[in-house]
């Protein structure tokens, strides 16, 4: 695991995804 | 020399122990968050459906459904990596769950994004925020977790038979576990250690096997002939020390423990030595040996 950063990195960003788009379908639903 | 030529990096098989270190550790936290983090979206779900938004609920529930699919999926695929790692020659996973895993997840935080949330519905930037939301999901999944094994992998064997190589050491493995889980149940640390090394040594031999597969047929034999015969013993032991504590049972099982160390050094110099013939002879001691008291 040479790049540990990087696969931090894009497990935030996708944490961060999941957490807003089900947080959207929870409160900002249409 | 084989040993040590072959004994670099890429043959983590070489070290004993190393199947027994191969599981859980390492992105573990990562893969569990996934099954937590969409949790918002079945609240979601649950409370549209109260609200009598059929739909809109049965979409929610269905992305929700989605991600912890494909959370379980990048679980399977961890673990199947794990185990993939810690063999010497290995067939990569027939199913590629975490590249699905990923996908899953694309389509669920899409899903999420443009029906659940509505961005859909808002036309434009609406729909470019789904887009980008499913995209990104798919290259961070990506990123964060990586994709499955895609080749057999044959340390130091170039055009060897991987399938046929990783099916005889699975089945080596699966008899030391055999045995191991009997050495337990005797509840005797001695004969518990002494079995503890003596399968450490047997890994440390598979993992030669994996570097050097030209030696495959014959160490498979020897192999196999060392652990029926050690497992036969230690079942056979491990029947008769349930029912009596009788010493002498205990010295003679002993003793071929001793018989089966003393084995499988000389089996080991002998396969190292590419000597035919001469593991021919160990073969066969060891069989009558075995024969007289294993089985």
């Amino acid at each position: 695991m040479g790049q540990g950063w990087a696969s931090w990195l894009a497990y935030l960003v996708l944490a961060t995804l999941v957490v807003t788009a089900s947080c959207g379908a929870l409160w900002g639903g249409a | 020399m084989n040993a040590r030529r072959f004994g670099g990096a890429h043959s983590p098989g070489a070290t004993p122990g190393a199947v027994v270190r191969a599981a859980g550790s390492g992105g573990g936290f990562r893969g569990w968050s996934l099954f937590l983090l969409p949790s918002p979206l079945l609240l979601a779900g649950l409370t549209a459906l109260m609200a009598g938004d059929g739909l809109r609920g049965l979409v929610d529930l269905a992305a929700y459904a989605d991600l912890m699919l494909a959370a379980f999926l990048l679980r399977e695929g961890q673990r199947a990596e794990a185990a993939y790692d810690a063999r010497p020659v290995a067939q990569p996973p027939a199913f590629p769950r975490k590249l699905v895993a990923a996908v899953l997840a694309a389509s669920g935080v899409g899903m999420a994004t443009g029906f659940g949330w509505g961005q859909l519905a808002q036309g434009g930037t609406g729909i470019a925020t789904t887009a980008v939301f499913a995209g990104l999901t798919l290259v961070c999944h990506i990123l964060a977790f990586g994709l499955d094994p895609m080749r057999p992998k044959a340390v130091g064997a170039p055009g060897a038979d991987s399938a046929r190589i990783a099916a005889a050491l699975d089945e080596a493995e699966a008899r030391i576990d055999t045995i191991a889980a009997l050495a337990k149940t005797l509840r005797d640390r001695e004969i518990e250690q002494r079995i503890a090394a003596l399968l450490t040594q047997v890994r440390g031999m598979l993992g030669l096997i994996g570097a050097d597969a030209t030696d495959l047929d014959r160490a498979r034999r020897y192999l196999k002939v060392y652990l029926t015969g050690a497992e036969a013993a230690t079942r056979k032991y491990a029947a008769h020390a349930g029912q009596t504590t009788d010493a002498a049972i205990r010295a003679e099982y002993l003793s071929l423990l001793t018989t089966l160390e003393g084995s499988f050094e000389s089996g080991r110099a002998v396969l190292l030595d590419n000597n035919r013939t001469d593991l021919e002879v160990e073969i066969e001691v060891l069989r009558d040996r075995l024969g007289q008291e294993g089985a």
